[in-house]
């Protein structure tokens, strides 16, 4: 079972950071996943000069990296959803209960947390075709 | 025998009566903003500031055209007869009581202006037309009340973004980050062209709005807003529709008189 946070807007990567901080400060997180559209950091806009058009960088302010307990990564993404995977034998109730106080202080704009399955649990098809081709 | 007059949109709700006021030729928007013709065309991307416009045809009182009824009735528009090349701008509408739906925006274009080519998809909006058309009718669109700064966006391609929640400032998100919030003055900048292509200068395009008043301007019908089956005049029409065309198709004489 995982719990998702749904901010009602997309998060910043200063708050983001925040937020990890606060769920890791917890104790009771196996695993964190941050989910949402893909920053891109180069396109290829049209150039007078250039027939094929130049690369440029997108300057995404939340295209950085941020720091959390003692890892540092490299956010890619506007977060939109965050998918904890707690630690086995965890009470979930008093977990979410502990998230949501965490969502009232650093969501201002509101949330909805939900308990689920939000990932795979197995491969599917995919997977196996993903694996053949990588052979 | 009175002239036609066109009907425009049913509906009683808010949201129908910002449509058939943003559709009816006759209605002058509200100018907002200001930007000036030098930062449009900035903003616009198909030409510097300054440059003359290329043509792909020699102005048309230099070309010999032939006799024709149709080429003496119809005036032709000032790009036409300068002989502009065709160009284009494109906008996206945030699903988040943006003051504009694409939909909408595309029959205005239809009856507001003439010479230009409004296409219509769920998530943009372009706009074709010769390049000084498009360009005239682009700074209406984007100085007055048809335009949100923050929920409204200029984007040649990539258009990701119209059905995704708002980031923190309240402003759309855009994958190619064209523009973006300068918190010190409360104003959307945009960084970029509608093509991506970074500019010397940011260009302002102004304060968003607050969303209380968007709501009150804007032409969606949302299920935490205005419900399109609450307006049951408007709903009353889309059944008749609906039912007249699958009746008729069925069998033509069954509808007579209906």
């Amino acid at each position: 079972m995982e719990i998702e946070i749904f901010p009602k807007r997309l998060l910043s990567a200063s708050r983001v950071e925040k937020i990890l901080n606060s769920i890791i400060s917890l104790g009771m997180a196996k695993n964190i996943i941050l989910h949402g559209p893909k920053l891109p950091k180069y396109v290829v806009v049209p150039s007078r000069e250039h027939l094929t058009g130049i690369r440029v960088e997108t300057g995404h302010e939340d295209l950085k990296r941020i720091r959390f307990g003692d890892k540092e990564v490299e956010l890619t993404v506007k977060v939109g959803r965050i998918i904890i995977q707690p630690i086995e034998g965890i009470d979930l109730n008093v977990f979410s209960e502990k998230l949501r106080e965490i969502c009232n202080e650093l969501l201002p704009f509101g949330f909805d947390i939900r308990m689920g399955q939000f990932t795979k649990t197995r491969p599917t098809i995919s997977d196996s075709i993903r694996e053949y081709i990588k052979q | 025998m009175s002239a036609y007059v066109s009907q425009l949109y049913p509906g009683t709700s808010r949201s129908s009566i910002n449509r058939r006021k943003y559709m009816d030729p006759k209605t002058k928007y509200e100018k907002l903003r200001s930007i000036s013709d030098e930062d449009l065309v900035r903003v616009l991307g198909h030409r510097k500031p300054g440059e003359a416009y290329k043509t792909v045809h020699p102005p048309l009182e230099e070309m010999k055209e032939p006799e024709d009824p149709i080429r003496r009735i119809v005036e032709p528009t000032s790009g036409t007869k300068a002989g502009d090349r065709i160009r284009f701008v494109q906008f996206t509408d945030s699903v988040y009581f943006s003051p504009m739906a694409p939909y909408v925006r595309t029959w205005a274009i239809y009856r507001r202006y003439r010479g230009l080519d409004p296409g219509v998809l769920s998530g943009r909006n372009p706009i074709e037309g010769r390049e000084r058309d498009v360009e005239k009718v682009a700074k209406e669109l984007i100085e007055t009340e048809v335009f949100d700064p923050a929920r409204t966006a200029l984007r040649g391609y990539t258009v990701h973004g119209h059905a995704l929640r708002l980031d923190e400032n309240g402003m759309m998100f855009d994958a190619i980050r064209r523009y973006k919030f300068n918190k010190a003055k409360g104003v959307v900048e945009y960084v970029k062209d509608q093509l991506g292509v970074p500019l010397d200068k940011p260009v302002e395009v102004g304060k968003p709005l607050p969303e209380e008043e968007l709501k009150k301007r804007t032409v969606q019908f949302r299920v935490d807003h205005i419900k399109f089956i609450s307006d049951k005049p408007l709903l009353g029409w889309v059944h008749r529709i609906f039912e007249l065309r699958s009746r008729s198709g069925f069998n033509p004489e069954g509808v007579k008189g209906i």
